[in-house]
């Protein structure tokens, strides 16, 4: 009793130490990681169905969005320019590329003393050029103002002076960061700048007339040079005014154009809100189709079995090809696959032939056995004898 | 609250029962099927109900050897159905028909008194419906008429078309040694019953023609040694079509039955006449080649002929006046015998090409050619049936043996032998007797 106890407790000992011996050197197993594909089942529902749709829906007629903000139309470029002829090459202006404009404080009065002695010299070879006019001196007064008037003209031509800047400033508003395009901003200061050269060719073509007139008079005649001068003073303040009637059209236009501008952005965000495309989605119109139209339910291939399984049935009269006998049948198939009460013919012709090809076909389809392709199915079958 | 009230249990088994009921939704499946195979239809025709059960059954038996004549309807043998007399006044137990895979099932009676009287009903197995229903009459010396009559109006309702079973052919029926053949003119039913011989045999008769009305014939007659063309009332005593040719032939009846297309032969050139039964005759064609075999159109506005002014013999259509004629055979080989069919839409004719002889059919302008059969021995001569769809022909197999007629549907299928008394040859089908 007792060896045996011993025994039997030295042998599972030794059992378990084995065991525990075994496992340590064991190696541990180590699962290969296996690449798992993603399987979903679907219904071919999913694919088949398409989307209920209005038979009276109305077809949208979108635009493409033009890149441009105008009302007018997009048309077709057309050749620009002259290309024909040669055009003369274009020649360096003296007029340098304008410079953005900076808000700066308009310059102080200390620029028109400056006008002020240049006339200085001009009226010295005035007098040098007409001494004759010396009596004339006389009636100096009124000369010296047209003299002085075309100095103060003829300095801006070439500079665009501090003076002028505060009406280019009207014109052109501080410019507002908006996403209006580079080039339209380019050439909106382009043509702003060319208002202004035109503006100031304009006021110095007619000082230049005024002064021309003033002169002509005053050489022509004594007595009408006073007149003459005041008319020409009068011109000039005509035109003045016109000069600034102009001016004040063309700082309203601008204005108006700003806030033109402004509304549209103002719109934009007000007016924001999903696409009214033809496609499915919330509101808009439904797509143009049938209310009830559901898709066959049948893939491509169910329906090319039902129609091998009719059509290997049929017994064609023997005229119905010549005469390209048609027929359309409506059957119902039920769960099991089994024909539904009988078919019915909803469209067969009325000559013999065809009623004999309508009743060969319902044959057809009441023989031809389970229907198990389409089970549980409406079928609307088409039958043409003729195979094209 | 207890949720398990009589109102809860309700509404849980109306909603269970609503659920239980509503089936998935049915979209419409819409199929074109196109096409189809061939295959005669199965008819059941069991004896025809009469108080002379034999003369109900030898009734039945012509309409079921009519229909499988046809090729379009496999009659099913009358001992393996489940009736064996038809009853025409009650609705037949579909089921068991269904059972035996018959398509048609055809109930008639048939009554021999003063006249005999026959009602016959077409049923749709399928479709459990009647398809036809229809009594005739008729006297009775001709009651095999009746078989007949009942014939075309299942082959009409069954396949679309009308029959043609109700007919005569007209032929010439030869009978002696190859050297000493016995050519006379014979008239039958178009199952080979009622055979009647209208000649005697004395001369050599060769094409004879049946008029539209079915009651007078023309034909060529060797009987003044030459071959003239003779016309006669069926019955009747026959009379020379013209005098002064010195040989006329291959004659055919305009479609008003009144005036004969025929051929002259007149010194060396053969042209195509017209003349009025007693009138005198009209020129056609001129011009030094051979023109024969004219067939009229149905509505008799054009003529369809054989011509060589080619060179080889070939087909042409000009109007019924006269005038410019027009080829419309191009195939290979030589074209004779033209022959417009009772529709219009068709023109048989016979081609001899890899020497062998050919039936067929093409449309009248020389499109849609199609041969119907072929033989190494001579074969010609095409008729056609009243309802445009069967051809029938003979073919003289040579040696001893002599010339048989023979038909063919057009669509190539059922060529088979019409059986004949004696040897047969240049037949001519009539138009519906009724």
């Amino acid at each position: 009793m007792r060896t045996g106890l011993t025994v039997s407790t030295a042998l599972h000992a030794g059992l378990i130490a084995l065991a525990i011996v075994g496992l340590g050197i064991g190696q541990p197993i180590e699962a290969t990681p296996v690449e798992s594909i993603a399987v979903d089942l679907v219904p071919v529902s999913e694919f088949s169905n398409i989307r209920m749709g209005s038979l009276d829906s109305q077809v949208l007629e979108t635009e493409t969005p033009s890149v441009v903000d105008t009302e007018t139309p997009p048309e077709l470029a057309q050749p620009t320019g002259n290309t024909s002829e040669d055009q003369p090459t274009p020649e360096d202006t003296p007029d340098p590329t304008p410079a953005p404009t900076v808000q700066t404080a308009p310059a102080p009065e200390a620029s028109e003393p400056d006008p002020a002695p240049a006339p200085d010299p001009e009226p010295a070879p005035l007098p040098a050029e007409r001494p004759p006019a010396a009596a004339p001196e006389a009636i100096p007064d009124p000369a010296p103002e047209p003299d002085p008037e075309p100095a103060p003209v003829e300095e801006p031509p070439p500079l665009a002076t501090p003076v002028e800047t505060p009406d280019p400033a009207d014109a052109a508003p501080r410019p507002v960061m908006k996403t209006a395009s580079l080039t339209e901003k380019r050439a909106r200061f382009k043509q702003q700048q060319e208002a202004e050269k035109q503006k100031k060719a304009d006021e110095a073509r007619k000082a230049a007339e005024d002064a021309k007139q003033a002169e002509d008079a005053k050489k022509a005649d004594e007595a009408k040079k006073a007149a003459d001068a005041r008319k020409a003073e009068e011109a000039k303040k005509e035109a003045d005014k016109k000069k600034k009637a102009e001016e004040q059209k063309r700082i309203e236009q601008a204005k108006a154009q700003e806030a033109k501008k402004l509304a549209d952005e103002v719109a934009n965000i007000i007016n924001n809100e999903d696409t009214r495309g033809a496609t499915t989605g919330d509101g808009g119109q439904k797509t143009l189709g049938r209310e009830d139209g559901r898709s066959a339910t049948l893939s491509q291939s169910e329906i090319g079995a039902l129609v091998a399984q009719i059509r290997s049935c049929i017994a064609m009269p023997a005229g119905a090809e010549d005469a390209d006998a048609r027929a359309e049948l409506y059957f119902n198939i039920g769960r099991d696959g089994s024909l539904v009460g009988q078919p019915q013919i909803t469209n067969a012709g009325s000559d013999m032939i065809a009623q004999a090809y309508a009743r060969a076909v319902a044959r057809a389809v009441m023989q031809c056995g389970p229907y198990t392709v389409a089970a549980g199915q409406e079928v609307k079958a088409l039958f043409q004898a003729r195979e094209f | 609250m207890t949720l398990f009230t009589r109102r809860n249990a309700l509404k849980l088994g109306l909603a269970g029962g609503a659920l239980a009921l509503a089936t998935p939704s049915q979209a419409l499946v819409e199929i074109v099927v196109t096409g189809g195979n061939f295959t005669p239809l199965p008819i059941a025709i069991p004896d025809f109900a009469s108080s002379d059960p034999a003369f109900g059954a030898e009734i039945a038996q012509i309409v079921r050897d009519n229909l499988r004549r046809s090729g379009l309807f496999v009659p099913l043998d009358p001992a393996s159905l489940p009736t064996r007399v038809g009853n025409v006044q009650n609705e037949p137990d579909f089921a068991t028909w269904r059972a035996t895979n018959v398509d048609a099932l055809v109930m008639g009676s048939v009554e021999r008194g003063g006249q005999v009287d026959s009602q016959v009903r077409v049923w749709d197995t399928q479709a459990a419906a009647q398809v036809v229903g229809k009594s005739y009459s008729t006297d009775p010396q001709n009651y095999r008429r009746i078989a007949h009559i009942v014939s075309d109006a299942i082959y009409s309702t069954l396949s679309g078309g009308t029959g043609y079973f109700d007919t005569r052919v007209l032929y010439v029926a030869e009978s002696g040694p190859k050297a000493n053949r016995v050519k006379r003119l014979a008239i039958m039913d178009q199952d080979g019953a009622n055979v009647q011989y209208l000649s005697s045999g004395k001369s050599l008769v060769l094409t004879p023609r049946i008029s539209p009305s079915g009651d007078s014939l023309t034909f060529t007659s060797y009987e003044d040694g030459n071959p003239q063309v003779y016309y006669a009332g069926l019955g009747g005593s026959a009379r020379k079509l013209i005098n002064g040719a010195p040989m006329s032939f291959a004659p055919r009846f305009a479609p008003d039955g009144s005036s004969v297309v025929f051929s002259v032969s007149n010194g060396g050139t053969t042209n195509i006449y017209s003349s009025t039964l007693g009138g005198s005759p009209t020129q056609l064609t001129s011009g030094a080649a051979i023109d024969t075999s004219p067939s009229y159109a149905p509505d008799g506005s054009r003529i369809a002929f054989e011509s060589d002014r080619g060179g080889s013999p070939q087909l042409y259509l000009m109007g019924a006046g006269g005038g410019g004629a027009q080829r419309i055979s191009y195939g290979e080989g030589t074209y004779s015998t033209p022959v417009w069919a009772p529709t219009g839409d068709l023109i048989a004719f016979t081609r001899q090409s890899g020497g062998q002889f050919h039936i067929g059919i093409m449309r009248p302008d020389g499109s849609g050619e199609r041969i119907l059969s072929s033989s190494g021995s001579v074969q010609e001569g095409p008729t056609w049936a009243p309802n445009g769809r069967v051809v029938m022909f003979f073919r003289d197999p040579g040696g001893d043996a002599g010339p048989g007629l023979w038909s063919v549907d057009i669509w190539g299928r059922n060529e088979q032998q019409i059986k004949t008394e004696s040897f047969a040859s240049d037949p001519s089908w009539s138009p519906l007797r009724g």
